[in-house]
């Protein structure tokens, strides 16, 4: 098991304390991306379209923190040639910093919508299942990076169950929002926005997943993604 | 003394050993024998007090002569200092319960970042995990943005209030945070949701009462409007009534004007980013408009800087037009008012001034409250509203700019906006 101490154990202790900045980097763009998301979610379901322009404006800030990652680990790489729980860290922050960087993209997205949608009709479902959705899915991201503050297995472990629920209910809203748009079909240009704004959070749910995967791989070295969790135990 | 008796012991032993060895003819061998047994003795000693020593717990050696002297001074010393030490611990557990049983959540943070301790309180508020998360580095949990920007400037003058998303419920967060030691901090950790709150709803509530009486108010004196008072039919005596009835309609509606407008730019945080404004086309614009309002209003502009400001035109606007419509009013007419624009070391300055009645210092901390007024005879001959200076503070605030009020009554005053660079 990885410890948080293991890094405190080099010989060097700029490595030491290089590694370290590189987790806070990583966890300070998580919370900056989990923001995004939040906004999002705040600018759809308030149709505040002013907010969701500055959520787009600042991917731009995301997509920065993500170089500014990529650089420093393919320095640490280079200079340091790490082994092992280091560079299994540094794998994993590489894999993670794409994965938030994805989550960021989605918000924009949803962002994006939210403009598309105030200049449409409104939308007769009352986003119950935006709301819904939604909520699981901050709950995981934020679950997911705590994990990787905390350096906590069963977290992360907890985190990759939790994604069939989000499946599961995207699969029900979508048949949900199918009636809606049966039922009169002047609907239909909002609800499929709404569907696009939906997908992208199930997407979320899933690079939250990749996340928790990724610091189980971090941790024990164990690749859990593709069905590999049963082995786990 | 302990030390000169056991040389005494030891040399009489010597000599004893050296006698009965001479007896026998062996005087050399007795004496190495008894020396070394006695070496022997000691060892055997120094070992049972070794033994002690790593374990204090355990039952104290049976020694002799000045072993068993030094034990006891060991064991006396180790008695007091225990006794110290569990003075000091009582203290510092004193201190972390009386801090644990602070119903705000306290976190003392190393020169790192690093959490070496917190209490209870702060699991809700922040979602810490107490006791496993002393050792985490605190800006790796609480993620949001602000509060790391927050943390790594170390400027904590002033607290900081953030929206804690994503928890329970959506809760707004006081930190406060005090440094002590080399880099150490200590943060303070309120819920303050249900202030946030409270404001929330007052400033709703003025916004939609000013909203609802806007429409019985604007029929009210619509019909006023309509009356002919010129009319033969109308009885002389309704005349004056009407009059000032429709007066007062007119004062009202300038009233909820200015609330909506207040509640609007208060409910506006910050509007830095909107748009760059040509101060000096606001206030010639201004002017303009001035000039028709006031005809008999003698208006300078003396604008030496080109500069612009970060903000919001309308806002701005509103800002300037309410200090000199207030210059207007409260000078004798014929003294002129001047409006200026310029900068100095960086800093731009927006000061209207006039050589009108002043104000006396006692009133300037209190001026840009709602309402307040410097003495009641004054307002109904100016018909302001009283929250032109409320307007003209809360859009300095949203544009990071600071009210400058000089005054000297009898002799004039000026009203300075500095932008800081």
């Amino acid at each position: 098991m990885l410890k948080r101490e293991d890094y405190q154990q080099h010989i060097s202790a700029t490595f030491n304390t290089e590694l370290e900045s590189l987790r806070n980097q990583m966890l300070a763009m998580g919370g900056a991306v989990e923001q995004q998301l939040a906004s999002a979610l705040d600018a759809l379901l308030n149709m505040d379209t002013g907010e969701a322009q500055t959520i787009i404006d600042r991917d731009a800030e995301v997509n920065n923190m993500e170089m500014a990652i990529d650089d420093e680990c393919a320095t640490i790489i280079a200079r340091r040639q790490p082994a092992a729980s280091d560079l299994r860290l540094v794998v994993a922050i590489i894999k993670v910093n794409t994965d938030l960087e994805r989550v960021g993209d989605e918000a924009a997205k949803i962002a994006q919508q939210t403009i598309r949608m105030s200049e449409d009709s409104v939308s007769p479902t009352d986003f119950a299942e935006v709301r819904q959705i939604g909520g699981l899915v901050v709950s995981m991201l934020r679950r997911a990076l705590d994990a990787f503050a905390r350096l906590e297995v069963e977290q992360a472990v907890e985190v990759v169950k939790g994604d069939e629920e989000v499946d599961r209910q995207y699969g029900s809203a979508m048949r949900s929002l199918a009636t809606f748009m049966v039922e009169d079909p002047r609907n239909i240009g909002v609800i499929l926005n709404e569907m696009w704004a939906l997908r992208s959070l199930e997407r979320i749910g899933d690079h939250a997943t990749n996340i928790a995967e990724h610091l189980v791989y971090l941790v024990q070295g164990d690749d859990i993604r593709h069905g590999g969790l049963d082995e786990l135990g | 003394m302990s030390c000169i008796t056991s040389a005494l012991k030891v040399i009489a032993l010597v000599l004893v050993s050296a006698l009965v060895g001479w007896l026998y003819g062996h005087a050399a061998i007795a004496v190495i024998l008894t020396l070394s047994m006695m070496i022997f003795f000691w060892l055997y000693e120094m070992h049972a007090l070794q033994r002690w020593l790593n374990e204090p717990q355990s039952e104290l050696p049976e020694t002799f002569g000045i072993w068993s002297d030094l034990l006891a001074l060991i064991h006396s010393h180790q008695r007091k200092s225990q006794k110290v030490q569990g003075q000091l611990q009582a203290t510092i557990e004193y201190l972390q319960n009386s801090f644990a049983a602070i119903r705000d959540g306290v976190v003392m943070v190393n020169e790192q970042g690093v959490i070496t301790w917190f209490n209870r309180a702060v699991e809700p508020l922040l979602g810490l995990r107490y006791p496993q998360d002393t050792g985490q580095t605190l800006t790796n949990l609480i993620r949001e943005p602000e509060f790391n920007d927050y943390f790594i400037a170390r400027d904590y003058s002033e607290p900081l209030q953030f929206q804690a998303a994503g928890r329970n419920e959506q809760s707004f967060i006081q930190v406060e945070i005090t440094q002590f030691g080399e880099g150490d901090r200590v943060l303070f950790i309120r819920d303050i949701s249900k202030a946030v709150h409270l404001e929330q709803m007052r400033s709703d509530f003025v916004a939609n009462v000013s909203h609802e009486l806007r429409t019985p108010l604007t029929v009210i004196s619509g019909y006023l409007g309509t009356m002919d008072r010129g009319d033969e039919a109308l009885p002389v005596r309704y005349r004056k009534p009407l009059e000032q009835m429709e007066q007062q309609a007119h004062r009202m509606e300038n009233l909820l004007r200015d609330l909506l407008w207040l509640s609007k730019i208060e409910s506006e945080q910050s509007v830095k980013s909107e748009e760059t404004v040509d101060v000096r086309r606001l206030v010639q614009e201004l002017r303009d408009e001035l000039r028709e309002a006031y005809p008999q209003a003698i208006i300078t502009l003396e604008l030496t800087s080109a500069l612009t400001v970060e903000g919001n035109y309308q806002q701005l606007y509103s800002a300037v037009s309410n200090l000199a419509i207030n210059a207007i009013k409260y000078s004798n007419d014929g003294s002129p008012i001047t409006i200026s624009w310029s900068e100095y070391e960086g800093r731009r300055n927006l000061c209207v001034s006039d050589t009108g009645i002043g104000i006396d210092a006692i009133h300037i901390p209190r001026l840009t409250e709602r309402f307040y007024r410097i003495d009641d005879s004054r307002h109904s001959a100016t018909g302001g509203t009283g929250l032109g200076l409320a307007i003209v503070k809360h859009v300095a605030a949203s544009h990071d700019a600071e009210l400058l009020i000089d005054s000297k009554p009898g002799e004039g005053s000026s009203f300075t906006l500095i932008f800081e660079a």
